[in-house]
């Protein structure tokens, strides 16, 4: 007899999502979270005005070297003195890198993840996505197609609530919108011009999970229309951004189902080789280190596409003796990101007379269109832009004067910019992985992760190009004063968009899960985390995390209902 | 927040009769930081009038009003590593001496002090400085900088000048700068 129905390992993004729809579907579940307990009422900071915040909210210059300087090398603008909770202590969290590379492991142990700090844009990815892979030959065909995975895409949005506007672009599908954060003039001048002169590009407005027009089911979980005050790094009190603490784990709970316990680390899956099924997890308690054991008829791993690959690989046994769910030697291999470099920016004269107000969490988003609409680009896949607009302000004191003139002055906006920054696809590569320190153990005992991770000449040639037509489209849109400095692209993990560490795919020999986010090993063991993706496409990717993990989390619960579990 | 700031920002908006209404004081209020943490006396007079001089009180509270050297002052003492706090010694040190060639400058005239510092800031935002005060003339940018953010995080710098709202509550991508002018039709 076990204690639970499922186990969902992690709370953040997908976590929530399969601990919702598992709770829905009447089952008895235990969401594990290996940090501390949040609690929005006292731990979201963002009802703090600026002059509550001393020291401009910055972290100790020395308490950054000691306990925060990997987050804070990849994340500085996000990192602060008052929301620093939501981030893991470096010094706490090691991890080792190959030599000669280097990684950006930036996360947050919490109840509620990344889903808290995240970017919130969200984008579908497309059919010639999951056939991308098929097509060129890098990576391992998915097992599903974009038919496969739509409704679950509507049904997550409907939840979650997604603010966009349709575009009917086939490299982009329309989500299940709510009303759009409107572009400004200077941003509709840009669009005319960009698409005047480049045909095959488009300039539309950002895709965010933010409510603006909030449903019924939504204002029944506390939650209310986005206020426009674009600080949501802090928490949002009006829970008007999703997040698996604004939205999910309320959704789960509500039902009466569903038991969340914090500061939970998972250390393994327990693997019955009589039955040939998981029985659940071993835990440590991340304060007392008491060890506790539980148990559940199925197991979902939402531990992050790092995390789930670090503990499948620690559940080794004499079935699995290279990691539980590993007999295609693929767990940890093909560990991708999505990769950046410059951001460009430039001065949009003729609209001087015009300002904002508020502080929208988005601006406009540039779909792919290499290898879409342009097709003479020296490098396979692509990349879309993120970008805004607004007024340059003085308030950097940056420029000369002293006394009523120079306080004036202050109060008054420059120019208009326009500034936007790619996001481009990385290759899945089965050199790029996460393993097991074979030496090196955290404070709990367990092995630390150890990355080998680099971006390869096709991440460097996108970048290349996204600057050159990033430059292009600032001439064509009449800027000045452009900036976009030459610079490296992104270490690998530095968009935190970690995924494929246990990718899925049709045969057995070479994935590690099929397509229902299944291991072909175990029948009971689900990871519908980031860890499933065979490829990355170059859409920020939480949204198909939360439509496989929903996808998963319905398609087990009728395994179970079946008895096939 | 600085009880004296508080004090400050209520006798302005009781002065001027303003309708901006104020977070719930007894929410907002800190145990005062008491002296001085960082600046030495000479160094806290020296940033004080710095901080008069840049963004002085007109018909809003000036940097001094909303307490930005006693926040540097937390800043370096809080914030700051030691190599940072050397080179803010050091900056205020050289500032102090470039500034007091008629002498010393905290005790020079108001006007007489302005004048001083105004001919050093123009030096220091000079095109192509290649002067042997390149260096202070940046670590007095970055000062600048620090001062005027500081002032524009205030709670009379936010409100009163920078016109900050916590909750906008909607997006309105295009309005009229000024208010009285229309719109373009153009731009409706």
């Amino acid at each position: 007899m076990t204690e639970f129905d499922a186990i969902v390992v992690g709370s953040g993004m997908s976590g929530g999502f399969s601990a919702k729809e598992l709770a829905e579907r009447g089952l008895k579940v235990l969401v594990l979270e290996r940090g501390q307990n949040i609690d929005p009422k006292t731990d979201y900071v963002d009802l703090k005005p600026p002059w509550e915040k001393p020291n401009f909210d910055l972290i100790a210059e020395t308490e950054v070297d000691s306990d925060y300087p990997i987050q804070h090398r990849g994340v500085a603008h996000a990192v602060k003195e008052s929301n620093k909770h939501f981030w893991v202590k470096d010094s706490e969290h090691p991890y080792t890198t190959e030599p000669g590379t280097d990684y950006d492991w930036l996360r947050g142990y919490h109840l509620g993840g990344r889903s808290v700090t995240w970017a919130r844009q969200s984008y579908r990815l497309s059919a010639m996505d999951f056939e991308s892979n098929k097509r060129d030959g890098y990576g391992e065909d998915w097992p599903v197609r974009y038919d496969d995975i739509e409704k679950w895409y509507d049904h997550v949005e409907t939840f979650a609530g997604i603010s966009g506007a349709k575009e009917s672009l086939p490299q982009l599908p329309d989500s299940q919108f709510q009303p759009p954060f409107a572009m400004t003039d200077a941003e509709k001048s840009f669009k005319s011009k960009v698409e005047t002169t480049f045909p095959g590009r488009r300039v539309i407005n950002a895709r965010v999970a933010h409510l603006t027009a909030p449903t019924k089911e939504q204002i029944e979980l506390g939650r209310a229309p986005c206020q426009a005050r674009n600080i949501c790094a802090m928490g949002c009190s009006f829970k008007a951004y999703f997040s698996s603490l604004n939205a999910t784990l309320p959704a789960a709970t509500r039902t009466g189902n569903c038991t969340i316990k914090t500061d939970a680390i998972v250390s393994q899956v327990i693997y019955d080789p009589d039955t040939q099924r998981v029985t659940g997890v071993k835990v440590i308690d991340q304060h007392s280190r008491q060890r506790t054991t539980y148990t559940a008829k199925m197991v979902f791993l939402n531990a992050s596409a790092i995390g789930s690959a670090l503990i499948l690989m620690n559940s080794k046994s004499t079935s699995f003796p290279q990691g539980l769910a590993n007999t295609s030697g693929q767990l940890g291999h093909n560990l991708m990101d999505h990769v950046s470099s410059t951001w460009a920016m430039g001065t949009i004269s003729g609209f001087e007379h015009l300002k904002s107000f508020g502080r929208r969490p988005g601006g406009f988003y540039i779909p792919r269109y290499a290898n879409v609409t342009e097709n003479d680009k020296p490098f396979l896949r692509g990349f879309g832009f993120q970008g805004g607009s607004g007024r340059i302000n003085a308030l950097s004191g940056r420029s000369a004067g002293i006394g009523e003139d120079y306080k004036a002055r202050h109060k008054q906006p420059g120019p208009w910019y326009i500034r936007f920054g790619a996001f481009g696809e990385v290759l899945p590569n089965p050199d790029n992985r996460v393993s097991l320190n074979e030496t090196k153990t955290d404070k709990w005992g367990l092995p630390l992760a150890h990355f080998n991770c680099q971006m390869g000449k096709n991440e460097v040639d996108m970048m290349r190009e996204a600057r050159t037509d990033a430059i292009a489209m600032l001439k064509a849109a009449g800027c000045t004063n452009i900036v976009a400095d030459e610079r490296d692209v992104t270490l690998p993990g530095n968009r935190i968009h970690e995924m494929g560490s246990a990718r899925m795919g049709r045969d057995p020999a070479t994935s590690v899960l099929n397509g229902w986010c299944q291991s072909h090993d175990v029948s009971n063991l689900f990871v519908s985390d980031g860890s499933f993706m065979a490829s990355s496409g170059c859409q920020n990717p939480s949204l198909t995390y939360m439509a496989f993990a929903a996808r998963a989390a319905h398609y087990a619960a009728d395994q179970l209902a079946d008895g096939n579990i | 927040m600085h009880p004296s700031r508080r004090i400050i920002l209520k006798q302005l908006l009781a002065g001027v009769g303003s309708t901006i209404a104020l977070p719930a004081i007894s929410a907002l209020a800190k145990p005062a930081v008491i002296g001085r943490q960082f600046y030495s006396s000479s160094e806290f007079d020296l940033v004080s009038r710095a901080c008069d001089l840049i963004i002085p009180t007109t018909h809003t509270p000036g940097a001094v009003e909303a307490c930005v050297p006693q926040y540097l002052d937390t800043l370096f003492a809080e914030w700051a590593d030691a190599e940072t706090q050397i080179q803010q010694h050091q900056f205020l040190a050289e500032f102090d001496l470039a500034l007091s060639s008629n002498g010393a400058f905290t005790k020079l005239s108001k006007q007489a002090a302005a004048e001083q510092l105004s001919r050093f800031d123009t030096q220091a935002y000079a095109n192509g400085d290649i002067t042997m005060h390149g260096a202070l003339h940046e670590s007095y940018q970055t000062f600048k900088s620090r001062l005027t953010s500081a002032y524009a995080l205030s709670e009379p710098g936010a409100l009163l000048e920078m016109d900050w709202h916590a909750e906008p509550g909607q997006w309105i991508p295009s309005l009229p700068l000024n208010p009285a002018q229309p719109l373009n039709p153009a731009h409706k």
